[in-house]
């Protein structure tokens, strides 16, 4: 049986990224992907990113940490990833909504993040394409946009020139366990021996962990999104409004979406959905009424309970880390995740804290059971809490 | 393939030639999406129903997807492009986004 000191199971944002933090650690990866690297939501979103999208109090210091390693990545890379700085408006249409703004605001400067409040027509000076239902709006500058094929695939590539093997195709059918500890993978066309298996299996990491015993609180959330001809450039900004974002990409087509919704894996797109897209789009920037749309689409997000990730060891299975249900923040999250995940592999201990992407967070105790494997001796516990 | 033949251009909306298809085949790449999603071939306003002929040709003549494991373009609404208005207006009554206040 072929052998590697990390199997990482997931080809999308987070298993590359991953791979590439380890890889340059001078592990011997190994990342089984089943379909084709970002092939599921780390190819379905809108490349949104920012320090200001993380939860004030928890994890407003892993999301900014994350978009300093994108802009580090894109020259460590070596490869054209689109990342574009250009901020970011929360938008506020009503009363109600410019109260949630002001609060996102203040929160997020409270822990350092420059978040400025900006009225309806200061707003539309910084914007003058934004519809005149405008309110107000907190302006981010410092969040940005990216393409996420191109950094998935980026990562990827880095992470094969540090000698990591990048393998699609391949379907992880089932996590080894021995005694309590992971020995490694089984796939479709053999096994492969490892001492650190990392699942980044997005919504389908519930499934393996599922074989284990383990329920992971993992659901798919399809989003449906759309994307436009090219326009002239409209905007460099990432444009939310609280049920829907829209961005232009570098060669000026705009992503509009999206949703979250509970309904397994179909992957079909709704036409009252599509259609309250356009409606909402044209009152945020009325100009995209002539825009043309090219194609709709959807994806599955990881999502969890409480939309964050799970960054964690497993009780009862020694070598298992798991990187994944980053709910609708893959992108963002994913360079930090990356380099925490390796230093986990690789030291035992992480520089910023995984107290909120912890697995016993959530109510149901999730272990392997006693008779699946040692639960007792787990002098591994991975990392130190801070 | 002949040198002189990578700069023909393949993808016309987006201008993808013959030797970036080439170039994404070589590490690994072996389905008209995986071949889009980094060379953006199928992505401009045709959404592949002009390039995907000669995108499976390069396929099935590279040789290393044998012509039965060819996988076909994933097809998505729209069937032509359609502006933001005109869907719209498809939807008067479409119910408001679970998010919207």
């Amino acid at each position: 049986m072929e052998t590697a000191d990390t199997v990482i199971v997931g080809g999308g944002v987070i298993g590359c990224a991953t791979a590439y933090y380890l890889a340059g650690r001078g592990l011997r990866v190994v990342l089984c992907e089943r379909r084709a690297l970002a092939a599921e939501a780390s190819g379905a979103n809108a490349g949104m990113v920012g320090a200001s999208g993380g939860l004030p109090g928890r994890t407003l210091l892993h999301t900014r940490k994350s978009i300093e390693l994108l802009a580090q990545a894109e020259e460590e890379l070596g490869q054209p990833i689109e990342f574009v700085r250009g901020g970011r408006f929360m938008l506020a249409h009503s009363p109600a909504q410019w109260t949630a703004v002001q609060d996102f605001a203040a929160t997020r400067r409270r822990e350092g993040i420059d978040v400025e409040l900006l009225s309806g027509p200061d707003a539309r000076r910084l914007e003058p394409l934004l519809g005149p239902s405008v309110v107000g709006a907190a302006h981010a500058p410092g969040d940005g946009h990216v393409n996420p094929f191109l950094l998935t695939h980026a990562y990827a590539a880095a992470a094969k020139r540090h000698g990591a093997e990048i393998r699609t195709g391949v379907t992880v059918t089932a996590l080894d366990m021995s005694g309590g500890r992971v020995s490694g993978v089984r796939t479709q066309t053999g096994g492969i021996a490892a001492a650190t298996v990392v699942l980044a299996a997005g919504a389908w990491s519930a499934e393996l962990m599922a074989r284990l015993g383990v329920s992971l609180p993992v659901r798919p959330g399809r989003g449906q999104m759309l994307v436009t001809d090219v326009l002239p450039p409209l905007s460099r900004r990432v444009l939310r409004a609280p049920a829907l974002g829209i961005r232009q990409d570098v060669r000026g087509h705009l992503l509009i979406g999206s949703t979250v919704e509970d309904v397994g894996f179909d992957r079909g797109v709704t036409l009252p959905t599509l259609a309250r897209f356009c409606q909402v789009a044209a009152g945020i920037m009325p100009v995209l009424r002539t825009a043309r749309i090219l194609r709709a689409w959807s994806g599955f997000r990881p999502m969890t309970p409480d939309s964050l990730a799970i960054i964690d060891t497993v009780p009862g299975a020694t070598g298992l880390v798991l990187a994944t249900g980053h709910s609708r923040s893959g992108v963002s999250y994913g360079p930090v995740t990356g380099w925490l995940v390796a230093q986990l592999v690789a030291d035992g201990k992480t520089q910023l804290p995984l107290t909120p992407f912890r697995l016993d967070r959530f109510a149901a105790p999730a272990a392997i059971s006693a008779a699946a494997g040692s639960r007792t001796g787990s002098v591994t516990d991975g990392h130190t809490h801070h | 393939m002949a040198e002189r033949s990578r700069s023909v251009i393949v993808c016309r909306c987006e201008n993808v030639t013959i030797g970036e298809i080439a170039d994404v085949l070589e590490v690994g790449a072996r389905t008209f999406d995986e071949i889009k999603r980094v060379t953006r071939a199928g992505m401009g306003i045709c959404q592949g129903r002009t390039c995907e002929c000669v995108v499976t040709d390069l396929l099935v003549e590279d040789g290393r997807v044998a012509p039965e494991e060819i996988v076909s373009r994933s097809v998505r609404p729209p069937v032509r492009p359609i502006t933001l208005e005109v869907l719209a207006a498809s939807e008067p009554d479409a119910p408001r986004l679970p998010d919207e206040a």
